[in-house]
């Protein structure tokens, strides 16, 4: 392990069941997470995912860092920065910013990846549920991006969820 | 009804939250993990391919990220409840709440298995600021087995309360 490497994790897209299993599991039940409908009536145009489950995923990814490099994960910490939403992907990066001794440092980065539609020859062929309930907010137009795919162009929305710092301890 | 000002808050700097308890089950450790998306054996035991059988949790440790569940919800709970010496709550709107942040230490703690059944929280108030109009609130949780011969982590976790809220 160097300083400057980086360690990047693809999960998702998350499902309405992925939700689900994590409020069962965590026993977060909170109605935002698992009712449309009251998720609506806060004015959250639909259900979020628990940013636990995400926060989640970075403690897997550090976890699997430490397993491959025989040493102990020993803290995490992140701060919630954007929501996330059923169908998005998820990427998080853990960069190594520091060695000293037998404890590494990283950085995290954790974005979402809100797919909006697929076009081709001008034409929308494909919508996903950002795009038809409007879920991107003003504050995150700039997060819109467009990559080409077999399907056609596909325009998605880029977002920061979580950035953190974690450490793990070489035994 | 106006923000009240930082200062206000300053009263429940060094608050504690009743004590909070957790039993640890091998099952919800496994599903936890699951949920996830976690199935290294070190966290994670399969359902037994066979309905009849029983699957064994006891080799297994909890999950890392496991810590959110014993430590963010009866803290959420508790909020409403807090009070400050003119009687007025400190947050007054639930729906202005906001989990912010959260940190886990794990060093030198003791890892978490199902054979510790329970585990006990003590959370503080550690922290309040204002800014770009959010109330903030640190806390800083410790979670042991009931004797405190064992920590199984310390967390820190940040709420904000947004204008409305406070």
């Amino acid at each position: 392990m160097e300083v400057g490497q980086i360690f990047t994790q693809i999960d998702g897209p998350v499902t309405r069941d992925n939700i689900k299993a994590y409020a069962k599991a965590s026993g977060d039940r909170n109605p935002i997470h698992l009712d449309e409908e009251f998720a609506i009536t806060v004015g959250l145009k639909g259900v979020i995912v628990h940013g636990m489950l995400y926060f989640g995923y970075i403690s897997r990814m550090m976890g699997d860092i430490a397993s491959k490099n025989n040493a102990k994960f020993i803290n995490l910490g992140g701060e919630l920065r954007g929501m996330l939403r059923p169908g998005d992907t998820v990427i998080t990066t853990a960069k190594v910013t520091g060695i000293e001794g037998n404890q590494v440092s990283f950085e995290i980065t954790q974005n979402s990846k809100m797919p909006l539609k697929i076009e081709k020859d001008g034409t929308v062929i494909k919508t996903f549920e950002g795009e038809e309930k409007a879920w991107v907010k003003e504050k995150e137009l700039s997060g819109i991006k467009t990559e080409e795919t077999d399907e056609g162009t596909f325009t998605y929305r880029e977002w920061l969820t979580v950035i953190g710092h974690a450490k793990i301890e070489l035994l | 009804m106006s923000e009240r000002p930082a200062e206000y808050f300053e009263q429940f700097k060094g608050y504690k939250f009743p004590v909070s308890k957790y039993r640890i089950k091998g099952k919800k450790l496994s599903a936890f993990a699951a949920a996830i998306g976690d199935k290294n054996p070190k966290y994670y035991v399969p359902d037994p391919e066979d309905p009849n059988e029983k699957a064994d949790y006891s080799g297994i440790v909890a999950h890392p990220a496991y810590a959110a569940c014993y430590t963010i919800p009866k803290l959420l709970e508790a909020l409403p409840d807090i009070k400050g010496s003119d009687g007025e709550p400190m947050l007054r709107n639930i729906g202005k709440l906001l989990h912010a942040a959260q940190e886990y230490d794990f060093s030198g703690c003791d890892p978490l298995t199902p054979a510790t059944k329970k585990v006990y929280s003590e959370a503080e108030f550690t922290k309040f600021w204002i800014k770009s109009n959010i109330l903030w609130g640190e806390s800083k949780v410790v979670t042991t087995n009931e004797d405190k011969t064992k920590t199984f982590c310390k967390t820190t976790i940040t709420v904000g309360i947004r204008k409305g809220g406070y």
